[in-house]
């Protein structure tokens, strides 16, 4: 059964925020190493569906299950270390750190709990390595000494892709990382994206770029105003007539 | 001996920028109430040496241990607190701990702790030269620890926490532990700092911990530059210089101080040398140019 062996189930998950009400009944499941689309209006709950996966806050009710643990409940670092990673709308870079040493915090999710070496040094020769191999694929090398605030915002996003995957995750979110790119810079992440997945690394993101949603996903969720409205391969969204009036509103 | 008294008093504001530079300058919890801990340091060391005879060399350690200990339980209630209400949070810990001090008995009330005993080695009470190096071991250690701590991965995180909390949780830090270790760490050179001072001067009272204070030490990270172990040194070298030099300015202390800390802000929030101020981009700039032939004929190998 295909069921078994998805790596996210989201079962009615609502989220209320004082008087919005964010999310309402939302049930998806994402299978293992799919690139996995969400798309909707401004406002429609995607960035709030990923705080509730990654552990940012919880739903007010419904399941989150990852990998069959119910992790409904886990804060952000918990979350973190069973797998889960994830890249910002907003670029929340650590702009005085250097950019090496944003990814290298990504690397350190083991030791956090370990009280014993939380004293060692952090920039040892095997980690320096792993951090750099990773700018290496993100393109970010030659910049692992500047610091990260210095960078131009699409290079910020590429280095917290970079980052996220420090965690060696088994599930990436993405929230809008094609964002303000250029054309270029958003072929060379779909490229990224696409060497993600192909390292075994399942992949969701929200992106408003039908053209990148169009080229990589697999599958799509569409969200409207909380509700998960449709669900299918690009092209079944692309004309399913409930996303077009989401989109482009009621016609007569 | 005038200047043995400044180079001392000088040193233990160093010792209380560069812990409060832990918890506000790496790890971002805004504490306008470091002072309360100089004054718990001081107060444990004074009743150490005064009602239980402990003398200085273990009353020192101590202090800064029980300090440590108070600095985290406060750092766990200040966890849940933000910025704003954080920095306010901060201020009325210092009230309290000050009232606390001056309205109970056990702690000298109004008139402070008197006859505390000058440190001394093997009955040769140290004169104030030497308690001058005593205090500038003190410094050379908290420096190195900073240094440790910097290169480590617990300062790693320290640092992730400040300057992006939602981001260091989804890498793995839990933040709340960690602000923790901040505060038991800043607090525990505040409380050394608070044991040098209660020993030097021999008698202590709840006003020298006050709120003032509190804001002297924070001009003086600010000045120097938030978040570097260099900005610390030089801010409370520079800050707490100044009023001896320019005698006249002594009883406008704070106006100086209120009134630095907002120029600071206004032009240079990284301060004096820190990362991203004037000086420190520039000094970097020339460095760069110097080194650069070499770094590219490097690379090419
Ligand atoms: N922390 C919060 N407190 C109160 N309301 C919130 C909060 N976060 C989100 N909301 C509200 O919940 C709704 C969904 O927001 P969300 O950010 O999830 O939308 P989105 O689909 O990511 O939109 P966008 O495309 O603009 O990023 C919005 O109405 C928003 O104002
Ligand atoms: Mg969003």
């Amino acid at each position: 059964m295909a069921e078994t062996h998805d790596i996210l189930v989201i079962e009615h998950v609502s989220k209320q925020f004082y008087g919005v009400q964010a999310l309402r009944d939302v049930s998806l499941r994402v299978g293992r190493a799919m690139i996995f689309g969400i798309v909707g209006p401004n406002g429609a709950g995607k960035t709030t569906l990923f705080n509730i996966v990654s552990g940012a806050y919880p739903p007010t009710s419904g399941f989150v299950i990852f990998e069959g643990k119910d992790i409904t409940q886990l804060p952000a670092a918990e979350t973190a270390r069973l797998g889960i990673a994830r890249t910002f709308q907003i670029v929340h870079s650590f702009r005085n750190m250097t950019v090496l040493d944003n990814v290298i915090v990504g690397c350190g999710h083991r030791v956090y709990g370990k009280v014993s070496r939380l004293a060692s040094e952090y920039k040892t020769y095997e980690i320096r390595g792993k951090s750099m191999a990773l700018l290496q694929m993100v393109g970010l090398a030659e910049h692992a000494d500047t610091l990260a605030g210095k960078l131009p915002i699409a290079q910020q996003r590429r280095m917290e892709v970079a980052r996220a995957l420090a965690l060696d995750p088994k599930l990436l979110l993405l929230d809008e990382p094609c964002a303000g790119l250029t054309y270029g810079e958003t072929e060379s992440l779909m490229d990224l994206v696409y060497k993600v997945r192909e390292t075994g690394v399942t992949v969701v993101m929200v992106e408003h770029n039908m053209g990148v949603i169009m080229n990589l996903c697999d599958e799509v969720a569409v969200l409207d105003f909380g509700v998960k409205i449709a669900q299918g391969s690009p092209h079944e969204i692309a004309i399913d007539p409930r996303v077009i009036e989401a989109y482009l509103g009621k016609e007569a | 001996m005038y200047y043995a008294t400044v180079a001392i008093t000088v040193g233990i504001f160093m010792m209380l920028t560069m812990g409060l530079n832990i918890i506000t300058g790496y790890t971002g919890q805004v504490s306008l109430g470091h002072a309360a801990f100089f004054g718990i340091g001081a107060y444990t060391s004074a009743l150490l040496s005064v009602k239980a005879g402990v003398p200085f060399w273990f009353a020192l350690p101590l202090a800064g241990l029980i300090t440590a200990a108070i600095g985290a339980i406060l750092g766990a209630i200040s966890t849940r607190l933000h910025d704003d209400s954080l920095a306010i949070t901060t201020i009325g810990i210092n009230f309290v701990v000050v009232s606390v001090f001056q309205y109970t008995q056990f702690f000298g009330g109004a008139l402070g702790i008197g006859g505390i005993r000058y440190p001394s080695v093997f009955g040769h009470t140290l004169t104030k030269p030497e308690y001058l190096l005593v205090v500038v071991l003190c410094i050379l250690l908290g420096i190195w620890f900073d240094r440790r701590l910097v290169r480590s991965w617990l300062g790693l995180a320290l640092r992730a926490v400040g300057q992006n909390e939602e981001a260091a949780q989804s890498l793995g830090v839990p933040s709340a532990r960690f602000k923790i270790a901040a505060f038991a760490i800043g607090t525990a050179y505040a409380g050394v700092a608070g044991s040098l001072y209660a020993h030097f001067m021999t008698f202590i009272n709840a006003r020298d911990f006050g709120f003032p204070t509190s804001i002297s030490i924070i001009s003086m990270a600010v000045f120097g530059g938030l978040g570097t172990l260099r900005g610390a040194i030089l801010g409370s070298l520079a800050l707490g210089l100044a009023p001896e030099v320019f005698r006249p300015l002594v009883n406008y202390r704070n106006l100086m101080y209120g009134a630095l800390l907002v120029l600071m802000m206004r032009f240079q929030p990284s301060g004096l040398i820190g990362d991203g101020s004037f000086i420190w981009e520039s000094r970097q700039r020339v460095t760069l140019r110097l080194y650069k032939p070499k770094a590219v004929s490097g690379g090419e190998k």
